[in-house]
């Protein structure tokens, strides 16, 4: 029997258990939890928030006491409790009530979100630890996706890092789901300069979510709210995006070819974006850090929340870590040219605290074996600023003037210099090398005997390092890490890392001696052959098959036509993503065979090769074997043998070199003849031995993502992507003893790496190399009208082709076509199997020396480095002229299609 | 005594026989034992510092009460003449206890101790235990006894150790059956970056060894457990694993399960160095292995050629045998856990 009295509070108790958001009177605040509320009271102030409701904190109890869950949360572990909640069924009553608010709201695709009452409070940072569902649709989607987000409450990750008992109560949105065009977050304060009169606004195609996990790459803008006018952007090339793959399942997938290039926002949509967030600052009165979205021109607002962390104080622009007297500071030279293909580009803060660990541990071993008799204050060495890593330049070409070779320091400090030091007014401020008579006489004997003894033993030590990588490697591939305790999987990572410093130590000769003979060679061609030595010495050759970097396209391509024989392995290979296709393959009776048989020996040979090695959030080929995948459907496809590209035509110019030398006076001609095979010989084994050191940093990565597995599942990182903002530091203090890993890895410092990083990320690279400080503030933009570019001819040869950018190797491979001029803004041994069908190579950043300039004079492709900005100005679909003998490269036609 | 008895005495011809016996057989078994007991107990490393009167030796000894069956021991020792009475102190006289008094002659005073305590009573028993009796147990023996006795040998198992342990690369050794933990220190004082597991069967052992590697500096290098090797669930981490005369203490049935173990535990390409006495070697070998034979666990020594195959049965490729001793039965045994397909055509660019 009802009467009005139980009616009306049937309806408050509704009220109080379902609330539709921005409706009706303002629920109580611990109702809703902190997501919530400030959705309804965004909604209330007329700002564009999809229509959402909530399952308040009350229904969340009304569940656990019709279920009899409440008397069993005391006592019970977190993770029984989430297990018991998603194996229990919603009662029919509350079940009920939540499906007639989703019909209210029209049954759309929703969002569905958790928000807990401890969430965001002023001590706690714990936004993201409970759990969202996108792209929900359907009755029993939504209510699976309701109990995902209630047992969030009981996460390890949520309790790790709160005490147990005091969990709290969880609220749910369901909020309609905006399938963005373009996602992201705006700042109403620049994060980096600290300024107020500065909105920051990070863009990428698809979800946002794609871009607060760090996965795609995306747009930068800088605005002044009070134009609003857009102050300055970076637009990146976006090849990848997150989106719904199928109703429930969001993922990474492809950004159509001719929307890559372009800003993911139109200033209008900028101008719109900045207004709303004006009006979101002025209705808090503090500064905000807003996710949205934008559908067809039209912004929502998805989220908002007081920027809560302080401005970055004093903004570093000297790389020195260590306080340094003003003459140093502003007088050093830095550089990442050549150090750039293995510290590459901006770098994780694992990356970073690795590379800061190689510092300290293993570079003075290095700067021994190559003959400096004292290598100086470790310190010194390195430096890093906004996220990437640089070498000390003044300070290793003073300590390198112990070495007979380096005395003269000018060789090595000008291959370091980039073209925006002007090395006229550069004066080392730690001077040259001092030493009186008797330091330099000892200096000269370590070098001489270290270099004695490199070349008697250089061989001997290459046989063993690759000798040694293989035995590691199966070794490493025997034990499951998840089944050593804490004290054994230290004493692993003592082992690795010891295995580790070896590698370097006895990789760094073979460079630095390639660089010495190179240098000798340089100096003796010019002194003796004039103009014809200039070719020439670019013309060296080696052995091709020697060269490991070449042998490891030859061997994708072995296992292309291998792949090819058997339709069915092609049938698997094809189809589909190339992310999934090693299960797919293991799971098919020929594919299996082909795995075991092919897939397997391969890995073992070059499976620890990835891009930017030191960086150890990159996975390698074996850990991700996709791009494997993709150069199999390229090579496959193609049909061309890699003999034929490699027996490319001869090079006319090789002859008269070739002539010229033979004029020259036995004794000289011998001298230059040995100098180049010692050459040779040191680069040779520079490539076979640096697969050795790439083993070893594959070996350190695997336990400490074993670490990051452990710590996911203590709830100390909500995921495995976290592993980036981890010190590497704490890994090893977390490893040697039995400390608790929540105190160990401080949430607080995780959070603070992540931001410091991503705020990185967003700026402008610092150059390549610069004297004393760089300040990004005046950074200087480069002139956009100059279509042509100048930097070293690293392989010579002419061609006119199109250009196709590459930013990620692993999603691009399979799109790049066969002559096409490959632009990117740096290569390593990883890239080799591109060169193969590539018309030309261009990069932003390198050397004669580098890896790109001696694979691309391997495959006879023409090719430029050291561009600078080639990823900047030159579009995918540009015809491009690359002159590889002047070092130029110019557009010759823009892509029209794009540009109107 | 009367004519008559005398007479009947000589004819019966024991007197002669009984003589012989006292000096050839019954002396020697009463110094050897003379001499264990105060080797074992330390009055011999005791008197080899200074003599020492009764009172001394009681309190060293811990003897409270039965001061006179104390002395008497000692008298006896005394009579044996290996040690003398003078001026009220007892002292080391003959040359066998001068020599076993002294601390570096320590592994042949427990190898003495070890025939006496171990080799004696199992001549004694064995034909007893054949009929059924009671069989021996790793209890009888005794560990601290045994660690110090295979110190005899210490120099030719290390030359083996030297021969298997690499100087300078970072390397994992398990060693089974580490005694009193020399070789595990042996392979670590030769490769400074080597760390290790050393694990054995008996508490005591283990705890001696334990406090050994932290007297030695090594316990951050080496860590040492109670463990079985047969129950021992780890991943392949070990770069080489060491057995030094413990394989007899596995029944010959099970040692190719051992062996194999032991291989799992091993990376591909990893190494198993075990030391061992053989069949075929002095009298004293073959009474250690009557003990085996009478115990309720290990087995006989090994014929050499027999463990070859186990090895091989284990899985082992590349076993190579040799003999540490010259013309002796002492050997040496390594083995390698390879892949088939473990060699690599890389180094041939170099």
């Amino acid at each position: 029997m009802s009467t009005p009295t139980s009616a009306a509070h049937a309806t408050a108790t509704a009220n109080r258990e379902l609330v539709v958001l921005g409706a009706g009177e303002p629920p109580p605040a611990e109702l809703l939890g902190g997501k919530a509320l400030r959705l309804d009271e965004l909604l209330r102030a007329g700002l564009p928030v999809p229509p959402a409701f909530c399952l308040t904190t009350d229904l969340f109890e009304r569940f656990l006491k019709e279920t009899g869950l409440d008397a069993r949360i005391t006592g019970t572990a977190p993770a029984e409790l989430r297990e018991k909640i998603m194996a229990t069924d919603i009662p029919a009553s509350v079940a009920g009530a939540v499906l007639d608010a989703y019909g209210d709201l029209g049954r759309p695709r929703v969002a569905v979100r958790s928000s807990a009452t401890a969430e965001d409070s002023e001590s706690h940072s714990f936004a993201g630890q409970h759990d969202t569902v996108l792209d929900v649709a359907g009755d029993a989607a939504l209510l699976d996706a309701v109990k995902v987000c209630w047992a969030s409450l009981w996460t390890d990750r949520a309790a790790a890092y709160r005490d147990a008992a005091h969990a709290g109560s969880i609220a749910v949105v369901v909020q309609q789901m905006v399938h963005a065009d373009t996602g992201g977050v705006l700042f109403t304060r620049d994060p980096v300069s600290g300024r107020d009169d500065r909105f920051v606004v990070e863009g990428c195609w698809g979800l946002g979510e794609g871009l607060v996990a760090g996965k795609v790459t995306s747009d930068f803008f800088l605005l002044d709210p009070d134009g609003p006018q857009v102050v300055d952007q970076q637009i990146r090339y976006k090849v990848t995006k997150c989106a719904p793959v199928v109703p429930g399942t969001v993922g990474l997938v492809k950004v159509d070819a001719a929307a890559r290039n372009v800003p993911c926002l139109t200033p209008d949509q900028l101008a719109d974006l900045a207004a709303l967030a004006v009006r979101v600052r002025d209705h808090y009165g503090a500064e905000q850090d807003i996710e949205w979205a934008m559908r067809d021109g039209t912004p929502y607002l998805l989220q908002s929340r007081p920027i809560t962390t302080t401005p970055v104080r004093d903004r570093r622009t000297s790389p020195y870590v260590e306080p340094q007297p003003d003459a140093i500071r502003t007088g050093t030279l830095w550089s990442r040219m050549d150090i750039g293909e293995i510290f590459t580009g901006v770098m994780s803060p694992l990356g970073q605290s690795f590379a800061q660990y190689y510092q300290h541990n293993v570079h003075r071993g290095c700067a021994l074996s190559t003959g400096v008799r004292d290598p100086g204050d470790m310190s010194l060495h390195m430096g890093y600023l906004q996220g990437h890593v640089y070498l000390n330049i003044s300070y290793t070409s003073y300590l390198l003037g112990q070495c007979l070779p380096t005395r003269d320091q000018s060789r090595f400090t000008s291959r370091f210099a980039s073209e925006e030091v002007d090395l006229d007014t550069y004066e080392n401020p730690f001077g040259t090398w001092p030493g009186g008579p008797r330091e330099e006489a000892q200096a000269a004997a370590f070098w001489l005997k270290t270099s004695i003894t490199e070349l008697r033993t250089m061989k001997k030590r290459a046989r063993r390092m690759v000798r040694s990588r293989f035995y590691e490697f199966d070794r490493a591939q025997g034990i499951d890490l998840t089944r050593l305790d804490r004290p054994e999987l230290n004493a692993e990572l003592k082992r690795r890392l010891a295995y580790f410093n070896d590698m370097h130590i006895g990789y760094m000769p073979y460079y630095m001696n390639a660089f010495g003979f190179y240098g000798v060679l340089e100096a003796l061609c010019g002194a003796w052959l004039g103009q014809e030595g200039a070719s020439l010495r670019n013309r060296i050759k080696t052995d091709m098959s020697s060269l490991r970097t070449v042998e490891s396209a030859r061997e994708i391509w072995a296992l292309a036509q291998v792949a090819r024989r058997d339709p069915r392995v092609m049938e698997i290979i094809r189809a589909g993503s190339a992310h999934d296709v090693s299960t797919r393959l293991r799971a098919d009776e020929s594919g299996r065979a082909f795995w075991d048989g092919h897939m397997v020996p391969f890995l073992r040979e070059n499976g620890t090769r990835g891009h930017q090695e030191m960086e150890l959030t990159h996975p390698r080929w074996i850990d991700d074997p996709s791009y494997v995948f993709q150069m199999i459907r390229r090579y496959a496809e193609e049909g061309f043998s890699i003999d034929e590209v490699l027996d490319r035509a001869h090079d006319p110019r090789e002859d008269e070199a070739a002539q010229a030398l033979s004029r020259l006076p036995a004794p000289k001609r011998r001298t230059i003849e040995k100098v180049m095979s010692l050459y040779e010989t040191c680069s040779r084994l520079r490539e076979l031995t640096r697969m050795s050191m790439i083993t070893s940093i594959w070996l350190v990565r695997r336990v400490v993502y074993e670490v990051g597995r452990r710590l996911v599942e203590a709830g100390v990182l909500r995921s495995l992507d976290e592993v980036a903002d981890l010190d590497f530091a704490d890994v090893l203090e977390y490893l040697s003893g039995d400390r608790d890993p929540r105190r160990v890895f401080s949430r607080a410092k995780l959070e603070e790496a992540r931001r410091t990083f991503r705020a990185y990320a967003r700026l402008p690279e610092p150059p390549l190399s610069f004297v004393g400080e760089w300040d990004v503030t005046r950074a200087v933009r480069p002139a956009p009208d100059g279509v042509r570019l100048e930097g070293l001819g690293a392989s010579p040869g002419r061609i006119v082709g199109r250009a196709r950018i590459i930013e990620d190797l692993v999603w691009q491979a399979d799109e790049f076509q066969v002559g096409e001029v490959l632009v990117t803004r740096f290569t390593d041994a990883s890239w080799t199997p591109l060169f193969a069908i590539a018309g030309a190579v261009v990069t932003d950043i390198g050397s004669m020396l580098s890896h790109s300039s001696i694979v691309s004079r391997e495959f006879r492709v023409p090719s430029v480095v050291n561009s600078k900005h080639a990823t900047q100005m030159i579009k995918t679909g540009d015809l491009v002229m690359v002159d590889g003998d002047r070092g130029v490269v110019e557009v010759v036609e823009t892509d029209e299609r794009k540009n109107g | 005594m009367n004519v008559a008895t005398l007479a009947k005495l000589a004819r019966s011809r024991q007197v002669p026989l009984l003589a012989s016996l006292a000096r050839g057989l019954v002396t020697p078994v009463y110094r050897a034992s003379f001499l264990a007991a105060a080797s074992g107990n330390g009055v011999l490393r005791r008197l080899a510092v200074r003599p020492c009167d009764l009172d001394t030796l009681a309190n060293a000894l811990d003897v409270r009460e039965d001061r006179d069956v104390l002395r008497a021991w000692l008298d006896i020792g005394v009579r044996l003449g290996e040690l003398g009475f003078d001026d009220g102190c007892y002292k080391l006289r003959g040359r066998a206890a001068k020599a076993l008094g002294r601390p570096r002659n320590d592994a042949i005073a427990a190898a003495l101790e070890e025939v006496t305590r171990f080799h004696l009573p199992v001549l004694l028993e064995a034909p007893a235990i054949a009929r059924g009796g009671k069989r021996l147990t790793l209890r009888d023996q005794d560990g601290a006894v045994i660690a110090r006795s295979t110190q005899v040998i210490r120099p030719f198992v290390e030359e083996a150790v030297d021969l298997v342990v690499e100087r300078h690369e970072p390397r994992r050794l398990l060693e089974v059956g580490c005694g009193s933990g020399v070789y595990a220190r042996h392979a670590a004082l030769l490769n400074p970056r080597l760390t290790a597991l050393a694990i054995d069967l008996q508490d005591d052992v283990a705890a001696d060894a334990a406090a050994n590697m932290a007297a030695w500096g090594l316990a951050d290098r080496v860590e040492v457990r109670r463990a079985d090797v047969r129950d021992l669930d780890m991943e392949p981490v070990f770069d080489l694993v060491t057995m030094h005369n413990n394989i007899y203490y596995f029944p010959t049935d099970e040692r190719v399960k051992v062996l194999e173990r032991v291989r799992s535990l091993l990376a591909p390409g990893g190494r198993l160095l075990l030391t061992t006495p053989c069949r075929g070697g002095p009298v004293g070998m073959e009474v250690l292995d009557l003990w085996f034979s009478c115990a309720d666990f290990g087995g006989p020594l090994p014929d050499a050629a027999e463990l070859v195959d186990q090895l091989r049965s284990a899985g082992f490729t590349g076993v190579r045998e040799r003999r540490l001793i010259p013309g002796g039965e002492f050997r040496a045994f390594v083995g390698t856990h390879r892949d088939p397909e473990h060699g690599t055509d890389v180094e041939e660019l170099i």
